[in-house]
């Protein structure tokens, strides 16, 4: 009775070492599904690239050196197929907080300094209605973001003067009504004082080579530049204020921050 | 004495059943799909980009129009459907003078994604796009660059151009599995072909 006991336990014991020598292999192949590139010979982390640029400028400097990323100045020249390491958690705390839940009947807008933008409702019983504000023209929409459903977007445009950093509009979603905030992006303080350096500049007709950061122009009524054909559709009688103060932009609306596009990100599931 | 070293067997063998052996600090598995999943009825009607392909890497997909969330973010294809590729509508059509803005999901539902090779792009790949009016249009890589995301270039992505451009975006570099976030993008810089 002893022996038998015995033998078991020693197994046990066996089976135990065996178990906890193999684990670490186990669990490298299959443990951690989020790892899942690093598993397919290539990982993200090792990336061939060349620079990141500063804006469009052609000169690209090239680092090729390896080592920490580079300092934010403007833009972060990256390494040559380096291998970051682990630089994994004080950097990133405060970049990406976790997704939120979906919440129904909310909207926010956000237009540019070109007096351009969009709405986005969240309403999940189908279009909103009713969608009003005193300082927009809807000029498109609604559409659905295809990527999700519920989402609802119109493409707005400022009429008359800019009300200020921000703007109430509403809606009706499933017949309950919805508020939301417009954001109007302001331009940075620096280019306030815009140096006139000729003073005889001619008056040109504007057009669409402007970098995105400048200022010289003054957009007083809407040009029917490249992307409008489809926006235009009740905004094309009579001359529409942009109310913007800077060239047109042809992203309508820069989001801030990187773009969550792995797995387990901001990215819907 | 060999009472207690058999107890202490039994002890670790119960531990290693219990915890299956497995990686507690596994993150957890991705949120069910919503159940709320709205039928699009409603697309985007205007000139549009209706599919990409990357020969290279062999990525190929179509292209869906997203916007922008309540929150302000870039909205992304589902992680459900990693291989969907989206085109962000409030950017320019591909074609048109700016630059016209591509995503995918570098990886999700536990897959690779549709762009999970796009870091692999160097300057004189290929990248086609086709548009609803029939147009198809080739682009050529001039760059490709990986960028911590709270530095991400907002002028070199997002600023005016003066022709036509492609800026196909995805996640790299280290995942933080606190953040559940990769942790910079990927961003490939491409030009229209005339």
């Amino acid at each position: 009775m002893k022996k038998p006991l015995g033998r078991l336990a020693g197994a046990a014991l066996a089976g135990a070492v065996l178990t906890l020598a193999l684990a670490p292999a186990a669990s490298a192949q299959t443990g951690d599904p989020s790892s899942s590139p690093a598993t397919t010979s290539d990982s993200p982390t090792a990336v061939p690239t060349e620079t990141s640029s500063a804006s469009e400028t052609p000169s690209t400097s090239v680092t090729p050196t390896s080592g920490t990323p580079a300092p934010p100045a403007a833009s972060a020249p990256q390494t040559h197929g380096e291998k970051q390491q682990v630089k994994t958690t004080e950097a990133t705390t405060s970049t990406t907080p976790p997704e939120k839940p979906y919440q129904d009947n909310v909207g926010h807008g956000y237009v540019n300094l070109s007096g351009e933008g969009v709405l986005v409702i969240a309403c999940a019983s189908g279009a909103p209605s009713d969608v009003a504000t005193a300082n927009l023209s809807v000029v498109a929409g609604p559409d659905q973001d295809e990527a999700d459903g519920r989402y609802w977007n119109y493409d707005v445009r400022v009429v008359g003067a800019v009300p200020g950093a921000t703007a109430s509009f509403s809606w009706t979603c499933d017949k309950v009504a919805g508020q939301g905030e417009i954001e109007f992006e302001q331009a940075p303080p620096e280019q306030t004082s815009t140096p006139e350096p000729t003073p005889s500049t001619p008056a040109t007709t504007s057009t669409t080579t402007t970098p995105p950061g400048t200022s010289a122009a003054t957009p007083s009524t809407t040009t029917g530049t490249t992307a409008d054909t489809t926006a235009d559709t009740t905004a094309a009688t009579g001359p529409v204020q942009t109310g913007g103060t800077q060239p047109r932009a042809q992203v309508r609306y820069a989001p801030k921050g990187g773009v969550e596009t792995g797995f387990g990100g901001t990215a819907r599931f | 004495m060999t009472t207690k070293v058999r107890r202490a067997a039994a002890v670790l063998l119960l531990c290693l059943t219990a915890t299956g052996c497995g990686s507690p600090d596994s993150p957890p598995p991705p949120a069910a799909a919503a159940d709320t999943a709205v039928p699009i009825t409603k697309p985007f009607k205007g000139l549009r980009p209706t599919s990409v392909r990357i020969p290279k890497i062999g990525a190929e997909s179509s292209l869906i129009a997203v916007a922008v969330t309540v929150d302000g973010k870039i909205s992304v294809p589902s992680v459900k459907t990693p291989m969907q590729a989206a085109w962000y509508r409030l950017s320019p059509v591909p074609g048109e003078i700016g630059p016209a803005i591509v995503l995918g999901h570098v990886d999700g539902d536990r897959k690779p994604g549709i762009f999970f090779k796009l870091k692999d792009l160097v300057a004189g790949d290929e990248v086609d796009i086709d548009r609803n009016d029939g147009k198809h249009l080739k682009f050529v890589v001039e760059r490709t660059t990986q960028v911590p995301k709270d530095q991400f270039p907002q002028d070199a992505v997002y600023g005016n151009s003066d022709k036509p451009q492609l800026r196909l975006i995805t996640c790299g570099g280290v995942f933080d599995h606190a953040e559940h976030s990769y942790q910079d993008n990927v961003v490939v810089y491409a030009d229209l072909v005339p």
